[in-house]
């Protein structure tokens, strides 16, 4: 009981958060409904019994939505993000497709034979979910992490405009870095 | 959640979180007085958040111009909330409130909710002295989130679980202090920094006029300043459970040890932060980077190691 | 789409990474935390580093010299030290510096101040915390690490011979500010400590 009561909180706030991202004005208050959504999503996901992609959803959205606030308010917003603004681009178009796929989505829920459940769920849920990522896939998503660590790491390199040879002189002989202002052990 | 303290721990929790918060302030204030050479002693301590909590109720609320009062509003009163919410796993004895099979990444992620709460009381101002204090922490939480993640994520690998009771228990003969120092410096300064806790204070230091605080006054300011100790103490209080061995000891009861433990952490981080004035952001993001994430990753591979010896996995 | 709040836009201008970027206005002053009684310096700020710098005194032609004799100029460089000190984040020293100062103020002699206050200096020199956080960082001509080592001996020169050190003008300020970031700023600003009171006599 309590969990379908849960259940339709958390959808309609997912919902209603949603839909305030496009109906706000403020760059930072569109920002937290949209992390609020997350949220309401997390909550679906823990309700369904995976704690851990869960409380993860929660950590990651929270860490991503700052991180986004921060930059969109940086390079969009003038001045410090307060000037009112919208943001609906094409709305006749999209408000179409998210019509479309809501009424196809739902459509599907309805629809689809669902399955029951065979047999009993993993007694550990986290632990059967690391096994099914990981267990056979190692290698797989070992060459993964790396590949995108590697690509983060060169995309840094090509963007930055100030390297070691900047700081530390064309030999790499300066004893303090040249910056415009020190910073820390470098 | 198969066993679990009973449910009136649900209610009890708050009450308890809210007097190890006075008892900290108290003894904060008592060092205070001692170094300004003003009223000391036990009972003018234990006045002192009293007095004040009475001061911000009655104050009157402060209102700035084009003001964001959602998110500000919002954003102090995710603080108590989230702190609330991360000590439900803290085992009070042998048992937390909630004794969830995710603990230390639900303690994580309550944490991490801290970081937006503080930006959006920074942004909600609209005052430039606080939108730096804003920023100054999005950059703090960003550079020691990480290192303060992999050392409770080197505790959770020694005990081969991610539940806050299964990490205690993994300590029964030997403390993780012991076999992984590094990881628990780690998690002490980076407990610091991600509840701006001295010396990591920039983001409300008192050179931005108080930072992200800067324009609360009465009740909003009460709640933000609250709502961060209590944030603090539920930080300091998960070293405990997570590297000290949690209620175990010799001849005391469990939840004695865990209370004689938290003290302990907690006296060490408020006497820590008298010691030295703000490491300032601008210089010590650079440190968290270079020097703290590369030494907790090397201490979970030598966890890692060891748990593979003793055949774990 | 009307102004939030009539606040006015904020301007764009080359930062120092090449970019264009918005500038804030915002004045530093007269009311903050461990601030030089009466000054105001209105920065043009970009993040939080300072573009363009104006310093002035308010209120210049009030009649009178608080820190005025041998006692209160020493008095007067605790105090300077404790808004230092302050603004560096350190609680208790800064308490301890304004309780010499209260002790010199309220007509206690120096001799007696002098062993607690060259002790408070010394550690303050010996920090190797202090040392790292002003280290390198560019201050007009000179740097805040120079400028906090004068602030350290003049609290020691006052209380021992009772001179007046010399101090920095009001005017100086700007040159040494444009280009600091926010935080490094204050600390310029609380190093530097400029003459707020023999400026008002010249001016008045």
């Amino acid at each position: 009981m309590i969990s379908i009561v849960l259940f339709w909180v958390l959808a309609v706030a997912a919902l209603v958060f949603g839909f305030l991202v496009f109906r706000l004005d403020s760059m930072a208050q569109v920002t937290f409904a949209l992390l609020a959504s997350f949220l309401a999503v997390a909550g679906l996901v823990l309700l369904l019994g995976l704690s851990y992609l869960g409380v993860v959803i929660v950590l990651m959205m929270v860490i991503e939505m700052v991180i986004m606030a921060v930059f969109m308010i940086m390079y969009m917003m003038n001045p410090a993000g307060l000037m009112p603004m919208s943001m609906f681009h094409n709305t006749k178009g999209s408000a179409v497709i998210a019509g479309v796929v809501f009424v196809a989505l739902v459509a599907g829920i309805l629809l689809v034979d669902w399955p029951t459940r065979q047999g009993e769920a993993a007694p550990d849920l986290t632990f059967a979910l690391g096994e099914a990522l990981m267990g056979g896939q190692m290698l797989t998503m070992m060459t993964l992490g790396v590949t995108l660590f590697a690509t983060i790491v060169a995309t840094v390199v090509l963007s930055t405009n100030r390297g070691r040879y900047d700081r530390f002189g064309d030999d790499l002989d300066r004893a303090v870095a040249d910056d415009p202002a020190g910073g820390g052990v470098g | 959640m198969a066993d679990a303290l009973p449910l009136w721990s649900v209610v009890l929790l708050p009450v308890l979180l809210v007097v190890v918060t006075w008892a900290t302030v108290a003894f904060d204030a008592a060092l205070t007085a001692r170094a300004a050479g003003g009223p000391s002693g036990v009972g003018a301590a234990l006045a002192v958040p009293v007095r004040e909590t009475a001061r911000l109720l009655v104050g009157q609320r402060r209102r700035t111009v084009a003001a964001d009062v959602v998110l500000g509003r919002v954003g102090g009163a995710v603080l108590p909330v989230a702190a609330l919410l991360a000590a439900a796993v803290l085992p009070w004895g042998r048992l937390p409130v909630a004794d969830l099979d995710v603990g230390v990444v639900w303690f994580n992620a309550m944490e991490v909710l801290a970081w937006a709460a503080v930006w959006m009381v920074g942004w909600g101002s609209n005052s430039a002295l606080a939108l730096v204090g804003g920023y100054r922490f999005v950059a703090q939480g960003l550079a020691y989130e990480l290192p303060h993640m992999f050392a409770i994520i080197t505790a959770a690998l020694g005990a081969e679980s991610l539940r806050v009771t299964d990490i205690v228990d993994a300590q029964q003969d030997l403390w993780f202090v012991v076999i992984m120092p590094v990881a628990f410096v780690v998690y002490l300064l980076s407990a610091a920094a991600m509840t701006f806790w001295g010396p990591f204070d920039a983001p409300v230091s008192r050179d931005v006029a108080g930072g992200a605080a800067a324009e609360l006054s009465g009740i909003d300011r009460l709640v933000f300043a609250g709502g961060r100790w209590m944030l603090f103490v539920a930080a300091a209080a998960m070293a405990v459970p997570l590297f000290l061995g949690g209620g175990g000891g010799p001849w005391l009861p469990a939840w004695l040890w865990v209370a004689v433990k938290t003290a302990a952490v907690l006296a060490l981080l408020v006497w820590l932060r008298r010691k030295v004035p703000t490491l300032r952001m601008d210089r010590w993001t650079e440190f968290a980077w270079v020097v703290l994430i590369p030494a907790t990753i090397a201490q979970a591979l030598v966890v890692a190691i060891v748990v593979l010896q003793r055949g774990g996995m | 789409m009307g102004m939030p709040g009539g606040l006015p836009m904020a301007d764009l201008g080359p930062d120092r990474d090449g970019l264009t970027l918005d500038r804030l206005h915002v004045a530093l002053g007269p009311v903050l935390p461990d601030w030089p009684a009466g000054l105001v310096v209105r920065v043009v700020l970009q993040g939080d580093v300072i573009q363009e710098a104006r310093a002035e005194l308010l209120d210049r032609d009030r009649a009178g010299v608080f820190w005025d004799g041998p006692q209160r100029r020493a008095a007067r460089e605790l105090d300077a030290l404790a808004r230092l000190l302050g603004v560096a984040g350190w609680a208790d020293p800064a308490a301890r510096a304004r309780r010499l100062r209260d002790e010199l103020l309220a007509g206690s002699p120096p001799e007696r101040v002098v062993g607690r206050a060259s002790g408070l200096v010394r550690r303050v020199r010996r920090s190797r915390t202090v040392r790292l956080l002003v280290r390198g960082i560019p201050a007009g001509e000179t740097n805040l690490a120079a400028l906090v080592e004068q602030r350290l001996d003049a609290v020691e020169v006052a209380l021992s011979s009772g001179a007046a050190p010399v101090r920095g003008q009001v005017a100086e300020l700007a040159g040494l500010l444009v280009g600091a970031e926010l935080a490094a700023a204050r600390l310029i600003v609380a190093a530097v400590d400029p003459e707020t009171e023999s400026a008002r006599v010249r001016h008045g």
